[in-house]
Order: structure tokens, then C-alpha cells, then sequence
């Protein structure tokens, strides 16, 4: 020890200068409302903390002792490193050193002692005795006391023959081999210097049909430099596109349009974090169009590194029955000004069924500094859901309750955040600090608190759904409302505004908005569009007939308008002029599956029946979930054999079936009027029997009575009539 | 220590002046946010003093240091080391030049290792400039083979030399990797310390470095000033632990 006793002095003395500095008064005035003795009844104020919290000791002198010179590697510091460390700080484990033997420990010592009395490591965000969550990695008084003085005494290593055992962990697929893959390879490279790297992947779908995932693990081949990876599904081919833009692997930064959260689960990878299994009534759906949509945080390790992942995949054999609701607390007008030191933002959402919250994942980037998440039952009762007094972008998870949260009907969840957006805050993305927005980028600030909630009872999910995107909806309209009277020149949030207050079912609201944005900029084609389909929900047909005319005036090549004018014309009984629009809509964009469909059904109304059919099976070629489309056009078939030849109208029943569940009874009954056209009368009655004993089964006496028609006319082998037909 | 669980959590935020703040012309600080990063301060601080003051009881104060006083040797003797290839060189001493930059690393130090690219920068930049880059391996489980392939890995300039004693460790003061030292060709030593100041404390960095000391030495040296001898606080893996 004599050599440290040397040295030790002068880099003391070095080091003392640092700690007076350190101390020399940051004094900040109390502004937040929870300082203060908390108002009981306002719901948006947190509680008071809980009771018997630990103070955390402030020096060394401070920690639990335990009998002096007694402790060793073997017996006191394995068995903690052992449960708290070695999940990461082993090989593959993505730390960037071990700590599985007594060498390992003692090489490293400094840096356990310190990081240990930071709370650095092991890394675990929320602040002790609020919550109890799985896998809840941070250390106690006690533990880290015992590294302390394990260290300060000399660091013995006692009897390593009697140390325990080195913890194994299953390599590869920890929980066998996956029953799906889909697998990220790229040729980039993360560059070896620099700051932070946000970037998103995609990997297209791999699903042949739909799957049901129950659970996953996520196995970058270099977990040293991914630091976090969020998982999101795209349906809408949007990252896709954007990922097409450049020839490198990815793009830049974390915004795609279409991803979004698989329903009701958090999907990613910390640190540290195991695969699990859900039960398999609990899974999330992926389809054949389904793109994983990676969005990665990668730290520079010093030289260029590979960002290879498979992402395994474990299903279930059937469709969930228990799907999760994500309900998002959180703010989107956020506004910080430079050098703000205490920003706080606040929401709340009151309950509209009985609850179990699951598990919480809060969400801010570099400026977010004390996160709370809180319930107030309607008995007045106060409960903690998060506290994160020192929240640390680099180190965000996802949190599990021990035991599910339960809260009845009428509880309001509420979340308040504090930003720091001054000098103090190191991690402050700007020196000197600019003003700062709510977006998506790590430069901009968010600040969402999310809750994995499942209603007690399974019928009430439905409920529970619309009443949070009801209440999603109205905290949107008033968002653009304050966004629209900072800018009121800004056309695309007028817009925005608009069509937020279309959904909710304001269209006179919307088209006043529409109608300002279009005071901005009459050529602005979505408003005026928008403005056309408000007009029509008011029942304006004069209206918005006058503002689609307007719209193709300056645009004849406008596909949607020419479909919306159409529709409307159609709808006032002009039809041979919104028949003619329709027509140029579907030549100026062939793939609208719906507007393929309205043409075919114009055309079968004026009797042109194979310019009808021809459109409704390729309103069902482009959207093969459109079974009306091709129900008509078996029935088109059907009923005009002089048209049309048994084979045709056979093809078009089948396609039906395999598109249909099985035993649909419409299917069924379209399939024997195709066999009866095609002379196979004793096929037919069959096929129609089958129908009527479905339609039996279901109770649907209309459809028993149209089946015994079918079957009588099957049987005096007669052709098919239009009254075997459904009319929708 | 308090028993009032609120005013806990209000010292997590607020630093109690304790010492009167004493001038610090030469030593870089950044005001902490957060008890983690005060901590980090006070941590690192009080584990030195701990083991610098063992003789003693724990309790004791570190002693009250002298501001004006650099902290660094003033001047190191000559040193020969071992380089890769088994000769014994003195890398301030025999290096030619304006100044020798002496880069204290260790093979698995992720701090270490995330400095490559800028160390290697520097090399690029004032190699033809007469200042010398000399990568210093403290680890004793180092040799010349493993050293190698680091240095190929991570692209750092093909000069190193093993200090398996922490015989120059000792000389220059270093008890972290990476630190570096910026010594002049008699042995003079005129700055002991981080490479920048990108990193605060373990977990805490800045998105980017606002001063860029061994730069700043450099171009004062090469300009033909020679500056105050100057030390800052590094951040990264103890070399203490490697024994």
C-alpha cells in the first residue's frame, strides 16, 4: 500500500481542490409543486414519498460496517457480484470487462467503488422503496457497504476453493431454439469515433402467415455497442421507403411514419435484460406484411464495428385473447427555454373500467431529470407508479411490476416531469443551451410515460380502448389548438388541426380550420381535399362539390379529388358524370382498391356488367380482405350467363371460399349457384344444403329461407335468380 | 445525515456548501447537476484519501492543498522501457522533436478504447510537427504480441512501450488510463491529464468535448510558448488496480 501512500498525496491534494469546487453552492430555488406539503385532493400533484425510505450515505464513514478485516472475495463480494453484475460483466454479456473471478474484481476495484456509492452501476433508474419490480438490479446500503469496505481493507481475496460457483448462462437461444427468425445484416459499419449513433434498421417481413409472438430475444453479435433497442412493427412499408432512400444500411435518426409498438407490449433489449415467455394467451400479432422496424442507440467503441442482430422470435398457436392497452401519459407542446432549470410538464387520464397496471416505461432524452408517475383511487388513496429522481437517457428500460398495480374505475393516473436545460445538466446536447421543442430526435425533448394496463375484466377491454382514444383524440385537438396560435400562418398544422377534429366527429370545426389553412395557401391541396369531405359529412353536397371543382380547376390530375367528386355527384344522382370521374380517378392511380370497387358497383348499376366484374375483381386482386368485391363479381357472373361462361363464374365462387372462413355460409351459397350455372345441379343442392345448415346453426333465418329457395330451384334444375342473392 | 425522507430527496439536487470554494485556475470543473455527478467528484476523492491516508484512521480530512502549486513533477528523469521490439528506449529522452506525448492505456478499458480515433488524430496531426506519440501499456499481463494486435485494431500509432513497474506510471503521475502527458524533450513536464474534457465522470459525457487540452498544450508548445505546467482530472479505469 505504500505505493498508493506516495502518490496518493499529490493526486489528494488535486482531488480536494475538485471536491471543494464541487461543494461550492448550487442552490437552486424550490419551484416544483411537490416540494411543497401536497395538496390531498389535486390529482396531479404526486404524493408524498413512502414511508421508511433510506438515506443514501454521503460518504464512506456513513455505510454499515460490518466487523473489521473479516471480509473476502469468496464469501461477502462473489456471491454480490454473482446476482447483480455478472448478467452483463461476462463474456457476450455486452459489458465491456468481466467480474467473474477474484482477479476480475481486484483489477477493477477503483471503479466498482466508485460507481457502486454513484449508483451508476448496476444501472437501475428508479429510486429504491417506491415500486418493486422484477429484476430490480440496484444494489443496497448494505451491498454496497460491503464492496466499500472490502476494498478500503485491502481487497482479500479468502478461500477462492470455497468461492461459488461462477454463474453459468445458457448461450445462443436462451430459450431454445426460436420458432421464427428475422435476422439484420448489413455492410455498415458504426464509425469508431464520434458521439452517440441513433440509427433505425429494418428487416422486412418474415412472417408467411399470421403468427402470434409470445416472446423473443434479441441477440446483437455485438452487444458492447448496442446500448438500447427499441422494436416496432411497420405494416405500411413506410420504413421501408425511407430506409430505400440511401444506399446505406438504415437511416438516420428514429422517425418512421408507420412503425409502431406491436398492441399492448414494450419490445427491446437493454442491457442486462433476459428473454422472457408471456403467457400465450397474451401475444402480439404479426402478418406477412409486417417489417420489424430496429431502433437502435449505438455508443462508438474506438474502431468501426458491425451492427448485426437476430431477433428470434417464439410463438403462440393461437391469436391472443388478453391484448394489453398502452395507455401513453405525456406532453407534446413542450417548450423549454434555454437555461430552464425545473420545466415541468404534467398530463392525467382517469380510469374508465377497473385496471391491473403491468408494467411502466418512462420516456424523455437528455433533459429529463425527475420522473413521476403516480395514481389517486377514487377513495382518495395515493399510490406510487415511478419515481426516477435522476433520470439518465443512456440507461432507460421498461419496468414490470412484482405485483401488478390494480386500480378501480374512476382512479386518475397522472405523471409530472421535471427538464433541466441548463450548464448543469452535462448531457445537455447544447452548450450553450438554445431553446428546446417537443420531437423526435435526441436534440429535441419528449416526455411520455407509458402504462402497460389490462382491464380486470376481459369484456371491459373494448371499453377501456375507446375511452383512451377518445381521450388521446381530444389531448391531439387541443395540442394543435395551442400549436395553431403560436403559428397561425403555418398551413400543415391547420391542417393537422383539421383532420384531428374530423376524427373526433366536428366536421364544422374542421372545415373552419381547413378553411384557414387554405386562407394561407389556397393551393394547399390536403385542406382543400379535407375541407371537401368535412363538407360532405355536414352534408354540404354544394359545397363540396364547389371546392373539389376548385381542387381539379388547378389540378386535373388530382386522383382523390376526382374520387371524392365523383362519389359526390354519384350520391346527387348525377351519375353519368361522377361515373366519368371515377374513371379518370382509376386511370391516374390504377391501385385504390376502394375506388375500383364504387366504379364496379356504378357499372353494374347502368347494366355495363362486364366493365363491372372487371373492376370488382381487381378491387379484390389489390385487397384481398375486400370479399364483397368478389361476392359481386361471382354473383355478376352467375346471373348473366349469356355474359359470362360457367368456368368464369366458377372461378370467382372458389376464390370466394378460400377467401372466406371456413363453412361461410354466403361463400357456400354463392358456390352452389356457380356449380347450378355450370349444370351441376346435384353439387349445387349439396353445396346450398351445407349453407342452410350453417345459416341454422348461427340463427339466421333469412338466410335458412334463402337457402331452401336455392335448394328448390337446384333441384328443378333451374338456373340461379336474383333473389338467391344477398344484396348489401 | 437526515431522517426526513423529503428532504432526501431535495439533497439529491441541491449541494450543500461545505468548504469555502477555493480559486481553481488549473483545474478544470464543470458544476454538477445531480448527486451522481457531485459524487463522482467526492467519490473518486475520498477512495484516494481512504488509501493514501491508510496509516491513519479512516475519518481523516485530506490536507488542505496549496492552490498555486501545479501538482505535476516538474521534471521527469530518464526512463527506459521495453518497447515492442525488446529494445530499451527512454521515450521523452531519445525522442527527437518538439515534445513527447506519452498516452497511459490499458488493452480493456472502454474509455481507453473510445479515445482511439481522436488519439490517433493527434498523431496524424503533429507527428510531422516534431511531436512524438507514445502509446505507455501499464498492464503486466501485457506483452508485445497482444499490444500489437490493439494497437492494429483500434488504428493507434505504431509506437509503444511496455511499463509493467509503473516506473513512468510513477514518474509522470498517472493513475488512470487514458491519461496523457506532455513532457518536452530535456524532461520537463508541462501537462498531466485528460485528452479533452468530453468526459465528466463514469456515465456522464458530454456530446461533445468543449476544450481539447492536449491540443491546446501542443499548439502553445509548437508556437514557442512554453505554458504553465498543468494538470486536469482524467476520467476512465484506475491503473492502481493493474499489479
Amino acid at each position: 500500500m505504500t505505493r498508493p501512500l506516495s502518490r496518493g498525496l499529490a493526486t489528494v491534494a488535486t482531488l480536494a481542490l475538485v471536491v471543494a469546487a464541487c461543494s461550492s453552492g448550487d442552490e437552486r430555488p424550490e419551484v416544483a409543486a411537490d416540494r411543497r406539503p401536497a395538496a390531498s385532493n389535486d390529482p396531479t400533484v404526486p404524493p408524498a414519498p413512502p414511508a421508511g425510505l433510506e438515506a443514501w450515505p454521503e460518504s464512506y464513514r456513513d455505510f454499515p460496517k460490518r466487523p473489521a478485516n473479516t471480509l473476502t472475495w469468496a464469501q461477502d463480494v462473489a456471491p454480490i457480484l454473482n446476482e447483480h453484475c455478472v448478467t452483463c460483466h461476462r463474456p457476450g454479456g455486452g459489458a465491456p470487462f468481466d467480474l467473474l473471478t477474484f482477479d476480475d474484481a481486484r483489477r477493477r476495484a477503483t471503479e466498482i467503488a466508485t460507481v457502486t456509492k454513484l449508483r451508476f452501476m448496476p444501472p437501475w433508474l428508479p429510486e429504491t422503496g417506491y415500486n418493486r419490480f422484477e429484476g430490480e438490479r440496484a444494489l443496497s446500503v448494505e451491498e454496497v457497504g460491503v464492496l466499500q469496505q472490502w476494498i478500503f481493507e485491502g481487497m482479500a481475496p479468502g478461500d477462492l476453493s470455497a468461492a461459488p460457483a461462477t454463474p453459468e448462462f445458457p448461450k445462443g437461444w436462451e430459450l431454445g431454439e426460436p420458432d421464427l427468425v428475422a435476422r439484420l445484416r448489413s455492410e455498415y459499419r458504426l464509425p469508431a469515433g464520434g458521439g452517440d449513433v441513433f440509427r433505425t434498421f429494418v428487416i422486412p417481413a418474415v412472417a408467411d402467415v399470421d403468427r402470434y409472438v409470445r416472446g423473443y430475444q434479441f441477440r446483437a453479435a455485438n452487444p458492447s455497442v448496442v446500448h438500447h433497442a427499441t422494436v416496432e412493427v411497420d405494416r405500411t412499408r413506410s420504413a421501408r421507403r425511407l430506409d430505400a432512400e440511401t444506399a446505406e444500411p438504415g437511416f438516420s435518426g428514429m422517425r418512421a411514419e408507420g412503425a409502431h409498438i406491436p398492441d399492448g407490449h414494450f419490445v427491446g433489449w437493454v442491457p442486462g435484460r433476459r428473454p422472457t415467455l408471456t403467457p400465450p394467451s397474451m401475444s402480439w400479432r404479426i402478418g406477412p406484411d409486417t417489417d420489424f422496424v430496429l431502433k437502435l442507440h449505438l455508443i462508438p467503441s474506438g474502431k468501426p464495428e458491425p451492427v448485426d442482430v437476430d431477433f428470434g422470435m417464439y410463438l403462440a398457436q393461437e391469436p391472443p385473447t388478453e391484448v394489453p392497452v398502452m395507455i401513453r401519459l405525456g406532453r407534446r407542446v413542450l417548450d423549454i427555454p434555454a437555461g430552464a432549470f425545473d420545466y415541468e410538464i404534467v398530463d392525467a387520464y382517469t380510469l374508465p373500467v377497473d385496471v391491473r397496471v403491468l408494467a411502466v416505461a418512462p420516456h424523455a432524452h437528455y433533459l429529463g431529470h425527475d420522473l413521476r408517475g403516480f395514481a389517486t383511487l377514487p377513495d382518495g388513496t395515493r399510490r406510487w407508479l415511478l419515481r426516477i429522481p435522476d433520470w439518465d437517457f443512456n440507461w432507460q428500460d421498461e419496468y414490470r411490476y412484482v405485483e401488478p398495480v390494480t386500480l378501480p374505475r374512476g382512479s386518475v393516473v397522472a405523471m409530472r416531469y421535471s427538464f433541466d436545460n441548463s450548464t448543469t445538466n452535462i448531457q445537455n446536447p447544447h452548450d450553450p443551451p438554445i431553446r428546446v421543442r417537443f420531437g423526435p430526435n435526441t436534440t429535441d425533448e419528449m416526455g411520455d410515460l407509458w402504462l402497460q394496463v389490462m382491464p380486470v375484466r376481459p369484456e371491459e377491454r373494448e371499453t377501456l380502448y375507446r375511452h383512451y382514444l377518445k381521450f388521446d383524440l381530444e389531448r391531439t385537438i387541443a395540442r394543435y389548438s395551442v400549436l395553431t396560435e403560436e403559428t397561425p400562418d403555418d398551413v400543415w398544422r391547420w391542417n393537422e388541426l383539421g383532420h384531428h377534429l374530423s376524427r373526433a366527429g366536428r366536421p364544422t370545426d374542421a372545415a373552419d380550420a381547413f378553411r384557414r389553412a387554405l386562407a394561407i395557401d389556397p393551393d394547399y391541396a390536403y385542406a382543400r381535399r379535407n375541407l371537401a369531405a368535412a363538407l360532405v359529412a355536414m352534408r354540404d353536397a354544394a359545397g363540396a362539390e364547389a371546392e373539389l371543382r376548385a381542387l381539379l380547376a388547378s389540378d386535373d390530375e388530382d386522383a382523390v379529388a376526382h374520387t371524392h367528386l365523383g362519389n359526390v355527384l354519384l350520391a346527387t344522382g348525377r351519375i353519368d358524370e361522377g361515373r366519368r370521374h371515377l374513371e379518370r380517378a382509376v386511370a391516374l392511380d390504377p391501385n385504390v382498391p376502394a375506388t375500383r370497387d364504387r366504379l364496379g358497383r356504378v357499372y353494374e348499376g347502368t347494366g355495363d356488367f362486364v366493365s363491372a366484374r372487371t373492376q370488382f375483381r381487381e378491387a379484390f386482386r389489390q385487397d384481398p380482405t375486400n370479399l364483397t368485391a368478389i361476392y359481386a363479381s361471382a354473383w355478376i357472373a352467375i346471373l348473366h350467363p349469356d355474359r359470362f361462361s360457367p368456368d368464369e363464374a366458377l372461378a370467382d365462387a372458389r376464390a370466394l371460399v378460400d377467401a372466406s372462413e371456413a363453412s361461410e355460409p354466403v361463400a357456400l351459397e354463392t358456390l352452389a349457384a356457380a356449380l347450378a350455372v355450370d349444370g351441376r345441379f346435384d353439387d349445387a343442392v349439396s353445396r346450398a344444403e351445407e349453407a342452410i345448415a350453417r345459416y341454422r346453426a348461427l340463427g339466421m333465418p333469412d338466410g335458412v329461407a334463402r337457402g331452401e329457395r336455392a335448394v328448390a330451384t337446384y333441384r328443378a334444375s333451374l338456373a340461379p335468380r336474383d333473389d338467391l342473392r344477398l344484396r348489401f | 445525515m437526515t431522517t426526513d425522507p423529503r428532504a432526501r430527496s431535495e439533497k439529491r439536487h441541491r449541494v450543500a456548501a461545505t468548504t469555502a470554494p477555493a480559486p481553481v485556475a488549473n483545474v478544470a470543473i464543470v458544476r454538477p447537476r445531480s448527486s451522481r455527478t457531485r459524487a463522482a467528484c467526492l467519490a473518486t476523492g475520498a477512495i484516494v484519501a481512504i488509501v493514501a491516508s491508510s496509516a491513519c484512521a479512516p475519518e481523516s480530512a485530506p490536507p488542505t492543498p496549496d492552490p498555486t502549486s501545479p501538482e505535476i513533477p516538474g521534471t521527469l528523469e530518464r526512463i527506459e522501457l521495453s518497447n515492442l521490439a525488446g529494445d530499451a528506449v527512454a521515450p521523452v529522452h531519445d525522442a527527437p522533436g518538439a515534445a513527447a506525448v506519452l498516452v497511459f492505456v490499458r488493452r480493456d478499458c472502454p474509455i481507453s478504447n473510445r479515445y482511439a480515433p481522436e488519439i490517433a488524430a493527434i498523431h496524424a496531426d503533429y507527428d510531422a510537427r516534431g511531436v512524438g506519440v507514445w502509446m505507455v501499456y501499464p498492464d503486466p499481463e501485457d506483452e508485445p504480441r497482444t499490444i500489437r494486435a490493439h494497437l492494429e485494431e483500434y488504428g493507434y500509432p505504431q509506437r509503444a512501450v511496455l511499463d509493467p513497474e509503473h516506473r513512468l506510471v510513477a514518474a509522470v503521475g498517472a493513475t488512470i488510463t487514458p491519461e496523457v502527458a506532455v513532457a518536452l524533450p530535456d524532461g520537463r513536464l508541462v501537462y498531466r491529464g485528460r485528452i479533452d474534457d468530453r468526459y465528466v465522470a463514469f456515465g456522464q459525457a458530454r456530446p461533445r468535448a468543449t476544450r481539447h487540452d492536449v491540443r491546446e498544450v501542443l499548439d502553445a508548445v509548437l508556437a514557442g510558448e512554453i505554458p504553465a505546467a498543468r494538470a486536469t482530472e482524467a476520467v476512465g479505469c484506475a491503473i492502481e488496480g493493474l499489479r
